[in-house]
């Protein structure tokens, strides 16, 4: 990092704050599986909701805290702390990424590349966050059914940085929202 | 005293004096209370941080007591969204079934939107309530968005992000077909 990337810090460690929004998209299958016996048709269908209300589920951590460092690497919290669990009767799988920047934070897929202020970067699970980011095809993103043995997904932050700080974050700042699209059933 | 019952001057310059003291005390004291108001006025108006946003300075300690604490704040901060993922409409209300399960430490509130418009935007759901129906005379079949806000449980006010979940309001009948 060159002299030009000086940080205004007034102490050791600094921070600034990510916060998480999560959408879920609506069931895009209905899964039909049918067996039968030699009188009786049996069929299985899941994922549409029957009159007692089959709510797509999960939970997720609403914030994730960053601290940045006098070095300009950032601190996350870990990727067992950061999961979304599947808390629905049937799959589901995210199928979208989006991170939006929230000024004077500038969102960078390297912060040593440019010159804008107060850049950073950080990837989710060895994906750069970027303003939209398809997962709909990976299965690494699905979640099996609540209490399966893959009812969860880690989010491991890694590669996060921040540069040319002017904006003042010895006190906490938000920097960006991120937020999830869920699906259910699992990637194709 | 002197003769008559009238104050001498020493006496009267006495009592000017100790009038002279309280007043001096009084306002004192007035002063005293108007410190003490405006810090408690100040202190109330400060507006509240949001909890587990936000980590201070961490001079002293390592990385490992650092990440601990993020950890910490980001455990806080989870909440469960459960809405019906295909939310019917009859008669004007949509069955959009968003349930504040009862282990979350949040306060809930929705907004239902559809093209852009919101729809509806319900009152503070506590942990362990439901909000089965709400009344959305413009909704039509098709895609949507319910946003759930955590709330501060004791002020109500917006604590943490919104969680946005994309539904597909369907009619009444279609879904209840097999």
């Amino acid at each position: 990092m060159d002299a030009s990337n000086k940080f205004k810090a007034r102490v050791g460690a600094l921070a600034v704050s990510l916060v998480m929004a999560t959408a879920i998209a609506t069931p895009a299958l209905a899964f039909a599986d049918g067996t039968t016996s030699q009188s009786t048709d049996v069929t299985i269908q899941s994922v549409t909701p029957d009159p007692d209300g089959d709510n797509l589920s999960f939970s997720v951590p609403t914030q994730i805290p960053f601290v940045a460092k006098a070095d300009g690497t950032m601190l996350a919290p870990s990727a067992d702390t950061l999961q979304i669990q599947n808390k629905s009767v049937f799959p589901i799988h995210v199928v979208n990424m989006a991170v939006t920047e929230q000024s004077p934070f500038k969102l960078v897929a390297d912060v040593t590349a440019g010159t804008d202020a107060n850049a950073f970067q950080f990837m989710v699970n060895g994906l750069q966050a970027a303003a939209s980011v398809d997962t709909s095809a990976n299965t690494a993103w699905n979640m099996g059914y609540a209490d399966s043995a893959n009812d969860a997904i880690s989010l491991d932050i890694t590669n996060a940085k921040i540069a040319r700080v002017t904006a003042d974050i010895s006190t906490p700042q938000k920097a960006a929202t991120i937020t999830w699209t869920v699906a259910s059933g699992a990637a194709q | 005293m002197s003769k008559g019952g009238e104050l001498s001057e020493v006496e009267q310059e006495d009592n000017s004096r100790k009038k002279k003291w309280r007043v001096i005390i009084l306002i004192l004291l007035l002063l005293l209370l108007l410190s003490i108001g405006s810090c408690a006025m100040w202190q109330f108006a400060q507006p509240k941080a949001d909890p587990g946003a936000t980590v201070q300075t961490h001079e002293g300690k390592s990385d490992e007591e650092v990440i601990a604490e993020l950890n910490r704040q980001a455990e806080e901060s989870r909440m469960t969204i459960s809405v019906s993922a295909k939310p019917k409409l009859a008669d004007g209300k949509v069955r959009v079934n968003v349930s504040n399960v009862a282990e979350n430490k949040f306060s809930q509130t929705f907004t239902l939107s559809q093209d852009g418009i919101e729809l509806y935007n319900s009152g503070l759901i506590a942990p362990g309530e439901v909000v089965e129906w709400c009344e959305a005379p413009d909704a039509h079949e098709g895609s949507a968005t319910v946003t759930v806000q955590g709330c501060d449980p004791e002020t109500g006010a917006p604590s943490g992000n919104p969680q946005s979940v994309s539904v597909t309001i369907v009619a009444a009948d279609l879904s209840e077909s097999q």
